[in-house]
């Protein structure tokens, strides 16, 4: 695993919380968010790796989702081309069951990138939304909140997953049985950053502005708390969904992960893990490929914490 | 400082105790150690059923067998039946010592190396070493556990034949031919999980304390020290650094539930019969009690740390006030 | 141990064949296996001889097993598995070894210096016992360590109401045909007398499942207790045999030493070690770091190479073929399944020559098609029952006229039974983790496509309790798992197809079947039990109950510098001589 929380200790930036000086509240609140996204989106394009992996990931995305169907081989077909090495036929080889190694690192890679997708909507929603509810209300509501917060941080991922996949993770939809457990343990991080945010925005004086207004407890924090700790969350997200595409190979290594018949990387690097010398294509492919992936949501993490909190970026712009 | 303490503490243990209900919870409802029973032959005579679910106490409520176990445990010392064949509590603590081995010597170790790397990539900010170096934590950070373990071992092994001489082993925690259980028969077993656990903990860390290390190279303290006209390396090393740790500490400390599993998976890859053996044993074989004494000792461990975290936070920066 | 770890399938087939281990028979039977590989030494010597030589005394010798040993009694259910079987071989003796030509028993004479049927009608069998053997604590063996193994092991078809109902024991083929088990000679002849006649007599007391200490099992309680309990729960503190456990540390290792108070030839090793390691796919590597001396896994295809590649490094290997068997069941608890002409259409659709080519084929070119569930190819009396039926052909259209014959609808497309419902999805099981098995299946899903017949595969983490799973449900619809044979093949077999047989787990039952296997075990004459078991095997084929698909290879690698260590591929394992294993005479 790698640190799911690094992002603790980060200041929020209140830098791009709107200027709330003119009235009418809405319209001044969208104008102000487009000019101040135009400026995220140029200082993340100067993050060249960051944009490198966008580019790779967005590949990637059609790679497996589109890719997939157009290749000449599907991942569960036996050729008769048995533990073949790289060839124009088969790029990244075959198994001994004549598989090919590309068609299964295409499904891996897709089932990988359901349940970054899975994970990183579910977690931001559910956390998002609880911590800003704890950070809005303060008081004995916060605290009992962030008790629950504590409480679910205490599980380590891999073990309730264990517990919980021994039983389920072998049935159809294994996949999405292990994004919700990830999603499940993963959403009170988000949650944490969250309430910090919406702590030091809920006394600005936009939000007074919109509660003189007469705006609903929920419009404002749906309208003005959530949309304005996007650059923290979204930061802490990536960090999230990288995790979860390595708590999902790391389950499928101990056998609670993805079964056959369906496939993952993971599992393909799990029942490769003798054929690193003798078919080292087996074992190398779908492990570049995990780390193809999560490297680049990292950077894309990395341009996106410089892109919204520029003070650690202070010398290079 | 000392009521800060208190109130953190005071304020930890009804998590624990909550958190030992719900896993009692998890474990009750997705578990079932009497499921051996129906996998062989002819349906077992309803005595024996009777006497396997008194065995393992689920001839009471629910309620009733948490306060059974929690009480069992923090009274008696006694952590419920196991089918394994030992005593879990005896079992378990023996298996965390092995653990512990690994896990404290793969955080120094990660220590180090992310404060050596924090440092020069903060101090080189934006020069090749800094690119190289953030690139290459990156780079382990987005590595899975047991691949960065597998060809580890490879390595291992390889560099043995071209010593000639058994530097690494790569199965279990000891051996057990001549010289088993010496220092050098430990740390032969020893090396290698490391290095894998460390590689990939210290990316973040050294991320994080590069961070920290920039901020505060930034601040106006550190150009007042220069301006004092300090040497560089007392600046960097007494004024900077300090700072700059504080938080990599707590972050250390926060990321103990990530290291446990890191060190299931590379556990796993070497043979090492710790508590990542134990867990999942103990999953394979619905051994109720087993599991529910590995998430508590876990979610025990995950709590002290964290509380240390706070308490570490609040003694190393003086800057933070606490009433 | 975990699910996806490749030995589960290992220790799992040791257990579930429990009875067929623990059954017994008579005579022996035809030769087969021996080596057939050897990375850089071609098999000139027989498989009984391979690698001998002459040990120098010394040595720490390490052996890799591959599941802990957490049960000590052999004979009972739970302990019935192999690799504590590998460790026991040197702790309890038996009458009769099995020999790695997996055909011949051998007489232990450390332990008996004769065992002569003395009389067919009542059959009775005296043994005399080396007057010099003793257990390691200086209690003398007699007659009554071997009426302790009958007496718990006595209730059983035979013998409902035997000396200890409540032993949960693994099998009971011909102690439960025991009348009697007593003593002279101070103790040390003992007389077994039968109630019917029991070919197999050889396989009784030994051949892998050694006599336990009657005079520790006397301290402990009832028959019952020192059974279920005792002799299951405690490392074995006494031995009998030529090494003795100096310690056990759990799922790490099992140290041997010499026993000090041995009768018999005092073994070379100074050391022994079994090294627990769970994970098949670590063992390779360890071997190569030297680690480890020997290593005995499921040969898969890139473990076998890897083993190759280390030639030059002094590791050599045997890859054999043994006595155990892979095969498809059906489960007719499915009243689908009942069904004579889908099974044969089903079975008539697998093609097993690529079922091997794509498994063991890839590894080991000496594995063939198998025709037969008694005998293997080089046993005598081997004969190819199977494909006169055209089961296994891997002929769609053969199949496929099957069914249309017999009033099947939507052949090929969605198949529907003559009486017009629609055939369901099958469940067809394998062992986690087994990925020989999961291609097995995985073909298997796709003949049956082509008929119509829709296969899901799903993995099993206890083959043991898929097998047995006694609810209406029932766990599986097709299954493939091996099993472990042993030279008496006839009694071996006889609980796999018998109507309610302990390990018919499919719910077969033929009354002529019943009837010939009953007179097989019975005769100890060879000919008589293979013309039997023949038979069987041919109704067994029409009935398209069962299909035998190859037999399995054991791979057995280790450094040249050790002699005497050669691969068993019986239910004993490579250990049964490892008092004879050292390092070889430096020329």
């Amino acid at each position: 695993m790698t640190d799911p929380f690094p992002t603790r200790g980060m200041k929020p930036s209140l830098e791009e919380a709107p200027t709330q000086d003119r009235a009418p509240i809405e319209r001044e609140f969208t104008v102000e968010e487009r000019s101040q996204a135009r400026q995220i989106v140029r200082r993340f394009m100067h993050h060249k790796l960051a944009v490198a992996s966008a580019v790779v990931l967005i590949l990637l995305f059609i790679l497996a989702f589109v890719g997939g169907h157009f290749w000449r081989y599907n991942y569960q077909e036996f050729t008769n081309d048995l533990s073949q090495s790289p060839s124009w036929k088969h790029p990244f080889g075959t198994d001994s069951n004549g598989v090919d190694t590309f068609a299964a690192v295409l499904r891996g890679t897709q089932r990988s990138l359901e349940i970054a997708l899975f994970v990183a909507i579910v977690s931001t929603a559910i956390g998002s939304i609880y911590g800003a509810i704890a950070g809005f209300y303060r008081g004995a509501l916060d605290t009992v909140m962030m008790r629950v917060v504590d409480l679910f941080l205490t599980f380590p991922i891999i073990a309730i997953a264990a517990v919980l996949g021994d039983k389920y993770g072998a049935k159809a939809q294994g996949w999405l049985f292990i994004a919700i457990i990830i999603a499940a343990l993963t959403w009170p991080y988000v949650s944490r950053i969250m309430r910090g945010v919406v702590l030091s925005l809920r006394e600005k004086e936009f939000v007074e502005a919109a509660r003189a207004l007469g705006a609903s407890d929920r419009r404002i924090i749906f309208r003005h708390l959530i949309p304005n700790a996007a650059g923290p969350i979204i930061v802490t997200v990536t960090v999230l969904v990288a995790t979860a595409i390595l708590t999902e190979t790391a389950l499928s290594f101990i056998g609670f992960g993805v079964q056959f018949p369906d496939t993952s990387l993971g599992l393909l690097v799990t029942n490769a893990q003798t054929a690193v010398d003798t078919r080292p294509w087996l074992f190398y492919f779908p492990g570049l490929f995990i780390i193809l992936i999560v490297l680049s949501i990292n950077f894309i993490g990395d341009g996106l914490r410089d892109a919204f909190d520029p003070t650690q970026t202070r010398v290079r712009a | 400082m000392f009521a800060y303490a208190v109130k953190r503490l005071l304020l930890a243990i009804p998590t624990l105790i909550v958190s030992t209900f719900v896993i009692f919870l998890i474990c009750a409802s997705f578990m079932n150690p009497t499921s051996f029973l129906f996998g062989h032959g002819q349906p077992p005579p309803p005595r024996v059923v009777a006497f396997e679910r008194h065995k393992y106490w689920l001839d009471q409520a629910l309620l009733p067998r948490y306060w059974h176990w929690i009480t069992g445990i923090v009274v008696h010392g006694r952590w419920g039946p196991s089918d394994q064949g030992f005593n879990i509590g005896h079992e378990i603590f023996s298996r965390l010592w092995v653990t512990s081995r690994l896990v404290i010597a793969a955080m120094v170790i990660a220590a180090v190396l992310a404060v050596i790397v924090g440092v020069i990539s903060a101090v080189k900010q934006y020069s090749i070493t800094d690119y190289t170096l953030s690139f290459a934590g990156f780079l382990f950070l987005s590595l899975p556990a047991f691949w960065l373990a597998i060809l580890l071992k490879e390595a291992g092994i390889h560099l043995n034949t071209s010593f000639g001489h058994q530097v690494f082993d790569t199965i279990g925690e000891q051996g057990f031919g001549s010289g088993a259980g010496s220092f050098s028969d430990i740390l032969s077993h020893l090396i290698l999980p490391t290095i894998t656990l460390a590689l990939i903990s210290f990316a973040s860390w050294s991320r994080f304390n590069r961070g920290s290390m920039l901020e505060v190279l930034n601040s106006d303290y550190i150009r007042l020290a220069r301006a004092k006209g300090l040497r560089n390396r007392t600046v960097m090393v007494r004024h900077a650094l300090r700072t700059a740790l504080i938080p990599m500490i707590t972050v250390m400390a926060l990321d103990i539930a990530a290291i446990f599993g890191s060190a299931v998976v590379t556990e796993t890859v070497y043979q090492w019969h710790g508590m990542g053996d134990f867990l999942l044993t103990s999953i394979q074989k619905q051994d109720q009690f087993a599991v529910l004494a590995w998430l508590l000792v876990a979610g025990f461990i995950v709590i002290l740390f964290n509380l240390l975290a706070d308490l570490l936070y609040a003694w190393l920066d003086p800057r933070i006030r606490y009433d | 141990m975990l699910r996806n770890r490749r030995t589960a399938g290992y220790a799992a087939v040791a257990a579930i064949s429990s009875v067929v281990i623990a059954a017994c028979g008579g005579s022996s039977s035809g030769g087969s296996g021996g080596g057939n590989g050897g990375s850089s030494t071609p098999i000139t010597a027989s498989a009984d001889s391979y690698n001998s030589g002459t040990a120098q005394s010394g040595g720490t010798f390490t052996y890799v097993i591959e599941a802990n040993p957490a049960n000590w009694n052999l004979d009972s259910a739970e302990g019935n598995n192999f690799n504590t079987a590998e460790i026991l071989n040197m702790i309890y003796p038996g009458v009769y070894n099995d020999l790695p030509d997996t055909t011949n028993v051998q007489l232990n004479t450390d332990l008996v210096t004769s065992a002569t049927e003395t009389s067919t009608n009542p059959q009775t069998v005296v043994y005399k016992i080396n007057p010099k053997a003793v257990w390691s604590d200086g209690v003398p063996i007699t007659y009554k360590d071997f009426q302790y193994a009958w007496e718990t092991q006595d209730t059983g078809p035979n013998n409902p109401h035997g000396h200890c109902p409540t032993c949960e024991i693994a099998g009971n083929a011909g102690y439960d045909q025991i009348k009697s088990v007593s003593g002279s000679d101070g103790g040390k002849t003992v007389t077994v007398v039968f109630k019917t006649p029991f070919g197999d007599w050889k396989s009784l007391f030994g051949a892998g499942y050694g006599l336990m200490p009657e005079h520790l099992a006397a301290q402990h309680g009832s028959l019952a207790d020192s059974f279920n309990n005792y002799f299951s729960k405690t490392v074995p503190t006494v031995s009998g045999g030529p090494f003795e456990i100096q310690s056990f540390k759990s799922n790490q290792a099992v140290t041997l030493v010499p026993n000090p108070k041995y009768y018999g030839a005092a073994p070379k090793l100074s050391k022994l070690i079994f090294r627990i390691i769970t994970d098949a796919s670590a063992e390779p590597t360890a071997l190569q770091n030297h680690e480890v001396d020997a290593i005995y896994p499921q040969p898969e295809l890139d473990l076998v190479d890897q083993i190759k590649a280390l030639a030059s490094q002094g590791v050599k290997y045997q890859l054999d073929l043994g006595l155990d068997w892979e095969h498809f069941d059906f489960n007719l608890h499915n009243k689908f399944l009942q069904s004579l002409p889908l099974r044969q259409a089903l079975f008539t659709a697998v093609d097993r020559q690529a079922i091997i080519a794509r498994t063991v084929g890839q590894f080991d070119p000496n594995v063939k098609v198998l025709n037969n569930r008694f005998l293997m190819p080089d046993q005598a009396g081997y004969q190819d029952d199977v494909t006169s039926t055209g089961l296994g052909s891997g002929d769609i259209a053969a199949a496929k006229e099957i069914l249309t014959k017999a009033g099947y609808k939507g052949v090929g497309t969605k198949l529907v039974a003559p009486n017009g419902q629609t055939v369901p999805a099958f469940t067809m099981k394998y062992t986690v983790g087994n990925t020989i098995r999961q291609t097995e299946c995985d073909l298997f899903a796709q003949y049956a496509k082509q008929l119509g017949v829709t296969v899901n595969v799903s993995s099993t983490d206890d083959l043991g309790a898929s097998l047995t799973h006694a609810d209406p449900q029932h766990d599986y619809d097709i299954i493939v798992f091996a099993w472990v044979g042993t030279p008496f093949f006839a009694s071996g077999s006889a609980s796999n197809y018998n109507t309610g047989g302990g390990n018919n787990f499919g719910g077969y039952s033929n009354p002529m079947v019943d009837k010939l296997m009953k007179q097989a075990v019975a005769s100890s004459d060879r000919n008589v039990q293979v013309a039997d078991v023949n038979k069987v095997d041919l109704q067994l084929s029409k009935d398209a109950y069962t299909l035998p698909l190859y037999q399995k290879p054991t791979f057995l690698a280790y450094y040249d510098k050790w002699v005497n260590i050669r691969d068993n591929a019986t239910n004993q394992g490579p250990t049964y001589n490892a008092y004879q294993w050292g390092l070889g005479q430096s020329s």
